[in-house]
């Protein structure tokens, strides 16, 4: 079942990168420019490319995804995703530019003088950066599954071999101006889809999520049942079978058509059941949320009711917090000329952000609506990716196919190149102590390794493991940054004590729900929502600690603080700090 | 003779720090730079404290109000609309609002070691 129209936009897309990243290659000899692209970059195409990296798996996919399964409560994370760009606007932006670091272990080290700060900030780089990288690998398998309807490990290997090569060859010179351009082929490939959606449908009625009527398979729809189901049927419907159903084997040439009557079946697992156009559609027994708890505000953790409201408290303070201590999103703003720029360049990122965000919320409530196959086959992470097939016919539905196949390819590409800069540049340059040719090595492994990991995730939310990189992101950088640059009594020991103590207790805590360690009451909020009691622990872990070590004070606080803050116009060069 | 030259003013008044008063040892410099470091404080605080209201209470609203979910605004449901859509305008205002009263802050405080 290969979808031509889904495969020429991914190689389109891969193409494109490697073309234009390869371009890069000549003009990239020294780290400054494999890292920061020379600071040369205008504010609105820095924007876009901030944007275009910062866009991945989990915007373009998971949140529709994760909110036709979850409900609207699953919406924070994209309302977290696009705020956190406000935190970090008004709180680390024009600082973090004036301060003049690239990284933030760089950061970490030039603010509190500790080579040792800067070893453990390096050591979360790796960490957020793996947590990141294994959903966006997910996504790709995810997606080229859908399109070429192979196996899932192809994806993720096309994705590990293009990203990889890509870092490898460029740097980042050519990679700004792909960034740039995948926020906006991204934006353009889900709106579009999500438009014509609306025009489309027949019945582009809110009834089956306002509970006035079912859901309807708007075509003649075949759903492949992953695992045993229990299906509940409300209106006697005429299918094709080929598997089990009720314990009753199905699998007549040619194939005969059997009616399910009102009442609860039980579907084997791997067996397809084809629909008629304009049947009601069954829903699964188990795991489907009712109307009402779909529309429900706060985030359902699997779907399930535990501890609401401390639940979406602790995504809301994952995703408002983590972005700005994500390490691929901050070398970024080192390519704003100055302080000022940094900060309207950013501003320029909520407002490109925001005009994203609305169509996954769109498309997770049309998917609600008009896909209720994937509540039965369990596929609702590929809602993106199956909508424009479900509603439109011919040559529409091909060109639809590429631009979400190629979207969701470039939202993956941009974020893991990001990510592998990111990964390779701490590598490279803080443990390996080497140049170019050490980064180029560094991103051959970091590469391997994590497209060996991806294989390893199928099957998790991809929204949820992205909120688990936030989660860490929050619990370590996040402190460090705000208070390192508002606070003159921050100390080296309490900077390390708050990033060890949140940052490891997140990372603690992600480890084990990936392990599945609790899944009910209060355990399986505080392993699963970590950031609700790992962000407050880093915060006053820096805080106490700082104030009990007076004289683990870094030297010169106020010429630091004077870097900071201080406009350009009032720097100095006679007088400025060394 | 900075200061000096308008009528009526003290012919020695040091009102008009000059910006190696910032880098100067001393409690002068350093009340400067802290005065400006609590104004850019403040600016951060004006956005985000609005941020943070909203995104608290409408979580807890919704507790409170159970019935909030049947509520629907032009037949699309409240929390699809406030959640999808309408969150972001504000928040668009919010990050050009902070833009341009940091520039501000940024400028006064530049122009006071302009010499007149």
């Amino acid at each position: 079942m290969t979808d031509t129209g889904a495969v020429v936009g991914v190689v389109a897309v891969s193409l494109a990168t490697a073309v234009v990243g390869s371009r890069g290659l000549r003009v990239s000899r020294t780290r400054d420019d494999f890292l920061v692209a020379a600071r040369q970059v205008p504010s609105g195409l820095n924007a876009a490319a901030i944007s275009g990296e910062y866009l991945s798996a989990a915007s373009f996919l998971g949140v529709a995804g994760l909110a036709m399964a979850d409900g609207v409560g699953a919406l924070w994370y994209a309302v977290g995703y696009a705020a956190g760009y406000l935190v970090l606007l008004a709180v680390v932006a024009a600082p973090l530019r004036r301060f003049g670091a690239y990284t933030i272990p760089d950061f970490a080290e030039g603010r509190l003088d500790s080579p040792m700060l800067r070893k453990v900030a390096t050591g979360f780089v790796l960490v957020i950066c793996g947590f990141y990288l294994l959903p966006q690998m997910e996504g790709a398998g995810v997606t080229l599954q859908v399109a070429f309807g192979g196996p899932y490990w192809v994806g993720v290997v096309v994705l590990g071999v293009v990203v990889t090569g890509a870092i490898a060859s460029g740097g980042m010179k050519g990679i700004t101006f792909v960034q740039s351009f995948e926020f906006w082929l991204k934006l353009v490939a889900i709106a579009l889809p999500a438009l014509a959606l609306v025009a489309v449908f027949h019945h582009p009625s809110l009834d089956a999520v306002t509970g006035k009527a079912p859901a309807v398979f708007e075509r003649a729809t075949t759903v492949r049942f992953a695992e045993q189901t229990g299906i509940r049927v409300t209106v006697p419907v005429r299918v094709v079978i080929h598997g089990y159903v009720d314990g009753t084997a199905h699998d007549a040439t040619p194939p005969a058509s059997v009616e399910l009557t009102p009442g609860v079946h039980h579907v084997g697992a791997g067996t397809s059941i084809s629909f008629p156009a304009g049947s009601a559609a069954p829903t699964p027994t188990s795991g489907v949320l009712t109307n009402r708890q779909w529309l429900s505000p706060l985030l359902l953790l699997g779907g399930r009711s535990i501890h609401p409201l401390a639940a979406t408290y602790g995504i809301i303070l994952a995703t408002f917090l983590g972005a700005l201590g994500l390490p691929h999103i901050l070398v970024r703003f080192y390519t704003n000329p100055d302080g000022q720029t940094a900060r309207r360049t950013t501003a320029i990122v909520v407002m490109l952000l925001s005009c994203f965000y609305v169509w996954p919320a769109l498309l997770a409530l049309l998917g609600r609506i008009e896909a209720p196959g994937l509540y039965l086959s369990k596929a609702t992470d590929t809602v993106v990716l199956v909508l424009p097939r479900l509603a439109v016919g011919g040559v529409g539905e091909r060109i639809l196919s590429a631009l979400v196949a190629g979207g969701a390819f470039a939202a993956f590409l941009s974020t893991s190149s990001g990510l592998l800069i990111a990964t390779a540049g701490a590598l490279s340059h803080d443990i390996l102590a080497g140049g170019v040719k050490a980064f180029r090595l560094s991103a051959l492994g970091a590469g391997l390794v994590v497209t060996v990991a991806g294989l390893a995730v199928r099957g998790s939310s991809i929204n949820v493991l992205v909120g688990w990189a936030f989660a860490v992101a929050a619990s370590s950088f996040c402190p460090l940054l705000i208070l390192g640059i508002w606070w003159s009594r921050l100390t080296r020991r309490g900077a390390l004590a708050g990033l060890l103590l949140g940052g490891g207790s997140a990372s603690g805590a992600v480890i084990s729900a990936m392990a599945g360690a609790a899944t009910t009451g209060w355990p399986a909020i505080l392993v699963q929502v970590p950031a609700i009691w790992t962000v407050p622990l880093a915060f006053a872990a820096m805080i106490v600690v700082s104030l009990l070590t007076p004289r683990s004070l870094p030297s010169d606080v106020m010429g630091k603080l004077r870097a900071l803050h201080l406009p350009e116009a009032l720097r100095q060069p006679g007088l400025s700090d060394p | 003779m900075r200061g000096g030259i308008h009528p009526g003013t003290s012919p020695v008044t040091r009102s008009i720090p000059s910006a190696a008063d910032l880098y100067a040892k001393g409690a002068y410099g350093e009340t400067l730079v802290r005065s400006l470091i609590r104004a850019q404080l403040g600016v951060a605080l004006g956005v985000l404290l609005p941020a943070a209201a909203v995104v608290i209470t409408f979580p807890i609203l919704s507790v409170l109000l159970p019935n909030l979910v049947k509520v629907t605004v032009a037949g699309v449901p409240l929390t699809v609309a406030v959640l999808g859509v309408g969150i972001y305008p504000p928040l668009v205002v919010l990050a050009v609002l902070y833009v341009r009263r940091a520039a501000r802050v940024e400028e006064r405080f530049v122009a006071l070691f302009e010499k007149h």
